[in-house]
């Protein structure tokens, strides 16, 4: 083949250029102190049509070339980074090696009110056969009865570990029927660290890994409460300059296009999206992005809250540098809108989980929130917005089932789990998958017996360290210990 | 342990030279082999046979990056494997990076003589020089470590299907490349 050749050609590449990519930041971390201050504005828009070569444009209301249409909450929950503490051995003893890639514990459901009168059993039903990706489908069945003498009505919530842009969540049946459910999203379950082991910063994202850390988000069921509450966050007046269409006349390879203004950083908070480069002297700053004449949607964000900008000025330059004498022609197109931050958070995510995240993200730890993370304090919200919909969250699925006295009905969560991954010890080249099994955490359930029932292809071979399951598939799981492990490898 | 350890290991015949490399790069290594094989064993054997490349060939070789080391000597091991399952078809593997590749192709049609592997090398590095940066780590994190696009498209900030089309026009910029440069493959 063709593109072989191409690839064999790729693979010889210096090593400089390897290493450089490995090493390439793609975000550009500016980091800037700008205070707060929340501005009221009225509602106006402005569309600004951009002229070739140098542009100014004046934000006065009156001014413009053409005028136009138109309190934060608690902090993640911390926890030191553990290292290599999802290696220890859990339950009954099983343990990896070393593991790359770590999964949540399946988990079990819980009640959102009373259930004493309800005792079940739990069947954990999972496919190894049918891996796809690193995820295996997996139903977690509660065979419920009731042995009180009356009928119970009562909200169960199925938990599991997921993020807003991969929710491998499928359904929820009641005896075998499809029930609607709601979907109740918990916070982040990591925490922020430093970039070295000393340092107290909040620039990097952690991920929890072991059942005590599962335990400290999870164990008091004060984290389900606030995924279950209805939340309401605080307004924030902005002013968003869409600068879009932009195209240089002649293209070269690294054209950008460059926003000058100055403000009095006592009185104006900026924001940015989809914007690579910032640089400041004193009151000035200068915001810079390349040109994607490739991507004629692409649209680049200026985000004010407070006084808004006087006089913004745009012009072309042949590489990111932005140098005198390097300038080009560039032609772009701005529109000028004063909304709700909620508003420009609609803008960027069309699903209503994927802002509520966006959202919650942006008043905790954004430039505005209780808690601002060095990781977004530099107002760019490309980071901010994108951590949102990809950090591991646990998520609730609720809804109520009436159960007749002296009765049992069977409860189904169908999903896809993902596996974690590693090597053994004693093993240099083979790959062990493990599946990690919650029989309590969180939940308020009396659940007296958990099994596990395993559907595995030929050649299938379980690590003696974790669970066994018998020729049969299954596997009972003792109640009484958390993160009970299957280890396999294929 | 450092890089300079490791090969120092090697030079000294010292077996534990494997041990830290897989320690070290083991991961690094299957990943590589995972995005072109689609069979795990297959993956398996290629990352034991780079050690063992590795421990043929130090010394004489005492590579400036043991890391692009040791990735090159797994990408050419499994594209072979690649080859020889695809003659047995049994695996057909790669098919979206090598997909992607094929965008790449110049439209031949000459008397021109193939291009050699290594000619072919040194246009692709000028080109990619010729990139901005960001641009340059975009192409060499997708077809040389086989980074999928939806976790570039994460770093970046941008949805995947943007980033898809800056893909696209990446790997049609370098087949005008190609092409200006009279490449035949």
């Amino acid at each position: 083949m063709k593109s072989e050749k191409i690839y064999d050609a790729i693979t010889d590449i210096s090593d400089e250029i390897i290493d450089s990519a490995a090493e390439f930041k793609f975000v550009k971390a500016a980091n800037r102190h700008i205070k707060r201050y929340v501005a009221l504005a009225a509602c106006l828009c402005i569309v600004i049509a951009g002229t070739i070569g140098l542009g100014s444009i004046n934000m006065g209301s009156s001014t413009s070339d053409s005028a136009a249409p138109s309190a934060p909450s608690a902090p993640p929950p911390t926890a030191p980074d553990s290292g290599s503490a999802a290696d220890s051995p859990g339950g009954t003893g099983s343990s990896m090696g070393r593991p790359l890639l770590n999964t949540a514990p399946v988990l079990p459901m819980t009640a959102v009110g009373d259930a004493s009168a309800l005792e079940i059993e739990r069947l954990i039903e999972v496919d190894i056969s049918a891996v796809e990706d690193t995820g295996v489908p997996l139903s977690d069945n509660y065979i419920v009865t009731n042995f009180s003498d009356s009928d119970v009505t009562v909200e169960f919530a199925y938990p599991y570990a997921s993020n807003i842009e991969e929710d491998g969540f499928l359904s929820v049946t009641v005896n075998g029927d499809a029930v609607s459910t709601d979907l109740h999203m918990g916070k982040y379950t990591g925490y922020f660290t430093g970039v070295a082991p000393d340092d107290s910063g909040t620039w990097n994202l952690g991920e929890i890994k072991t059942i005590e850390e599962y335990e400290a988000v999870l164990g008091s069921g004060e984290y389900m409460r606030d995924a279950l509450s209805k939340k309401k966050w605080p307004e924030l007046d902005v002013v968003v300059y869409e600068i879009y269409d932009a195209e240089a006349a002649q293209q070269g390879q690294s054209d950008c296009l460059a926003i000058d203004f100055d403000i009095d950083p006592e009185k104006t908070t900026v924001m940015t999206y989809d914007i690579n480069g910032y640089s400041r002297s004193e009151n000035h700053v200068r915001y810079d992005f390349f040109l994607r004449p490739w991507d004629d949607t692409d649209s680049h964000y200026i985000i004010v809250a407070g006084e808004d900008i006087d006089e913004m000025v745009l012009q072309g330059y042949e590489n990111g540098a932005c140098k005198e004498g390097e300038e080009i022609d560039v032609t772009y197109k701005v529109e000028r809108r004063e909304m709700d931050i909620s508003e420009f958070i609609a803008m960027v995510f069309e699903s209503e989980v994927a802002r509520k995240a966006a959202l919650e993200r942006f008043w905790e730890n954004g430039v505005f929130g209780m808690l601002t993370a060095d990781r977004y304090d530099d107002g760019r919200l490309d980071d901010l917005l994108w951590d949102s919909q990809y950090v591991q969250r646990i998520m609730y699925r609720t809804f109520t089932v009436d159960i007749p006295a002296g009765e049992s009905i069977n409860i189904a969560a169908n999903y896809i789990h993902n596996l974690g991954w590693g090597f053994m010890e004693d093993s240099m080249d083979v790959s062990e998958y493990y599946l990690r099994f919650s029989t309590g955490l969180g939940s308020s359930l009396n659940i007296l017996s958990h099994t596990l029932s395993v559907k595995a292809g030929e050649g299938v071979v379980y690590y003696e360290g974790g669970l066994m399951p018998d020729p049969s598939g299954r596997a009972e799981l003792d109640p009484d210990t958390e993160d009970q492990r299957l280890i396999f490898k294929f | 342990m450092e890089d300079t350890a490791i090969i120092e290991l090697y030079w000294l015949r010292d077996e534990n030279a494997v041990g830290e490399t897989d320690k070290k790069y083991g991961a690094f290594c299957r990943k590589i082999a995972s995005n072109i094989l689609d069979l795990h064993e297959d993956c398996e054997e290629c990352v034991s046979d780079t050690w063992w490349k590795a421990w043929d060939t130090m010394p004489p070789q005492r590579p400036q990056s043991l890391k692009a080391y040791l990735g090159r000597i797994t990408r050419n091991l499994s594209i072979s494997r690649l080859r020889q399952n695809r003659a047995q078809k049994r695996d057909a593997g790669a098919t979206s990076m090598l997909s992607e590749l094929e965008d790449c192709i110049p439209s031949g049609g000459g008397v021109e003589q193939e291009i050699e592997r290594g000619e072919l090398t040194r246009i692709i590095e000028n080109w990619l020089m010729s990139l901005k940066a960001e641009d340059r780590a975009l192409f060499v994190r997708r077809y040389w470590y086989g980074d999928a696009v939806s976790d570039l498209a994460f770093r970046l900030g941008v949805k995947p299907s943007q980033l898809a089309k800056r893909m696209y026009n990446l790997r049609l910029n370098l087949k005008e490349t190609l092409e200006r440069e009279g490449v035949v493959l």
